[in-house]
């Protein structure tokens, strides 16, 4: 029978034969989870999602994403799954309206020549409003604010109908209004529509109040549970050793803590 | 009634303008300008090695196929370069190398037993601007229909992976071969433009219209591109021709006015 969820077990990353970027990774979501990866830089936060989308191939453990192995079956795991890269690996500088980079997520699950049709538009306004952007959808990327960027790669991943959402720091360069209603969205993602949610992210306050699974990592796994079982002096201090605790406040001893 | 050669001019300059036109914006978006011009040089290799083929081999298959055939070969092996990790000015720099090398090689081997076919060779990269044959035409015609059915097919992926390659390969889009289409293209572009207009004429157009047209445009880059590419070719053959200067000159001189026009719009803007 067919895992429904994601699987790894005793997952290593080792770049350039020397560097370990995750050891031993074992974790095991169940479908339907809404969870956050958090640790410092260098954690292998993001490493663990390109394992998880099929684009990096672990060099040791075993991986089972919905039934596939994503570097192996990359067909039917990038249908499954939709990843949502880091703001700062896309090039703003290419002229691309809204509409066009949501459709492309549509069309890229056909196979070429890939020709967009009335319906094709129709179901992108839709996204689109969902994720309330429909406004922008003649507007290039490059002229949008931060968190309206983000909400177009979002739409971009949705508009595929995936059953995981892999998103690489969502949160960064946005204020901290946006990060709570981006945090917001993702959780209707999860609650109305049933699309498995996972965070990589620096920082977790945002989404605390919709109880995410936490996974504190760094390298290898120190934690997994909720928000009030992880976010703990004691177990924060064995990734973020410069933890400091006030009342009603923890200071992971890091810039973006 | 209209000069024979200047009419032949004219559908020249019509077709390589709509060639670069079409072409130049991709390049641009794609980070593959620098390519493009390199891949020019790789066209006197081709032409080295037809000719070291036919003179040294005794195979006598025409010194077009056989450059073609080669320079699609190093666009192939530059874009695998670059899928294999080398930043694409790198990939290309390896691959003149190469080719250099061999030109250099082979063209020892060419000149002992024949004191023309150097020249030959020459020939392929100088272009026939001036005296456009119709044998240029119908090579204009057929790059500039195979260009644009592939742009016309694959423009949306190739300007999506320069947008974000990362995101496309985890879509499932097959980012490799995008990049062979996107490099076949600059081939087909290199060598058409090097055998008909000339290796000086080819670097002058290739660039210009898409680097101009998007620096006035972030929506019509594509119509603008065809229109700036028509008024350098177009203008700069005709100019040529009636003050009797090289073609390139002529290029030279359209695509640098050119380039001041679109600054004094910009400023305008």
């Amino acid at each position: 029978m067919k895992f429904h969820g994601i699987k790894l077990k005793d997952v290593t990353v080792i770049f350039n034969s020397k560097i370990r970027a995750l050891e031993n990774v074992s974790i095991e979501l169940k479908s339907p989870f809404y969870a956050i990866v958090m640790g410092p830089n260098g954690a292998g936060k993001t490493t663990l999602l390109k394992v998880i989308a099929g684009l990096l191939r672990p060099d040791k453990g075993y991986i089972n994403v919905y039934g596939y192995v994503p570097y192996r079956d990359k067909g039917p795991v990038s249908k499954l799954v939709s990843y949502v890269p880091q703001l700062i690996q896309v090039d703003e500088s290419i002229p691309l309206l809204v509409k066009d980079i949501v459709l492309m997520g549509l069309l890229s699950a056909r196979k070429a020549p890939r020709i967009a049709f009335k319906e094709d538009y129709e179901y992108v306004d839709k996204i689109l409003k969902v994720l309330e952007i429909d406004r922008c959808k003649e507007c290039l990327f490059s002229e949008l604010s931060g968190g309206l960027k983000q909400r177009v790669m979002i739409a971009r991943a949705l508009v595929r109908k995936p059953k995981l959402l892999l998103l690489d720091e969502p949160f960064s360069m946005l204020d901290f209004h946006m990060k709570c209603e981006l945090a917001e969205l993702l959780y209707r993602l999860y609650s109305e529509m049933g699309v498995d949610i996972l965070i990589v992210a620096h920082e977790v306050s945002p989404c605390v109040p919709f109880e995410p699974l936490v996974i504190l990592l760094n390298k290898r796994v120190y934690a997994v549970g909720k928000a009030h079982e992880v976010l703990r002096p004691e177990i924060l201090r064995k990734v973020y050793p410069g933890t400091m605790e006030f009342k009603n406040l923890i200071v992971l001893g890091e810039d973006h803590g | 009634m209209v000069d024979p050669l200047l009419m032949r001019v004219l559908i020249a300059s019509l077709l390589s303008g709509v060639l670069v036109g079409i072409s130049s914006p991709l390049l641009t978006l794609a980070k593959t300008l620098l390519t493009g011009l390199s891949m020019i040089h790789n066209v006197l290799a081709g032409g080295i090695l037809a000719v070291y083929l036919y003179y040294v081999c005794g195979v006598s298959i025409p010194m077009i196929y056989i450059a073609l055939m080669y320079v699609i070969t190093v666009a192939i092996l530059t874009a695998e370069l670059v899928e294999r990790g080398y930043p694409p000015d790198t990939a290309a720099s390896v691959m003149i190398a190469i080719s250099s090398a061999i030109t250099v090689v082979l063209s020892y081997f060419v000149a002992i037993k024949s004191s023309i076919a150097i020249a030959q060779a020459w020939s392929l990269v100088v272009g026939t601007s001036s005296i456009v044959t119709i044998s240029d035409i119908s090579l204009l015609i057929v790059a500039t229909t195979v260009v644009g059915v592939l742009v016309l097919f694959f423009r949306r992926e190739i300007i999506y992976i320069a947008f974000d390659e990362l995101g496309a390969r985890s879509m499932g889009l097959n980012v490799r071969l995008y990049r062979y289409v996107l490099y076949t293209v600059i081939a087909i572009l290199a060598i058409t433009l090097t055998m008909t207009i000339g290796i000086i004429a080819a670097h002058i157009t290739i660039a210009a219209p898409g680097a101009l047209a998007l620096q006035l445009s972030r929506r019509k880059y594509t119509q603008l591109s065809v229109l700036i590419a028509l008024i350098i070719t177009l203008g700069g053959y005709v100019f040529a021709y009636i003050t009797y200067l090289p073609p390139s000159g002529g290029l030279g001189i359209f695509a640098a006015a050119t380039l001041i026009l679109s600054e004094l719009l910009k400023v305008k803007r």
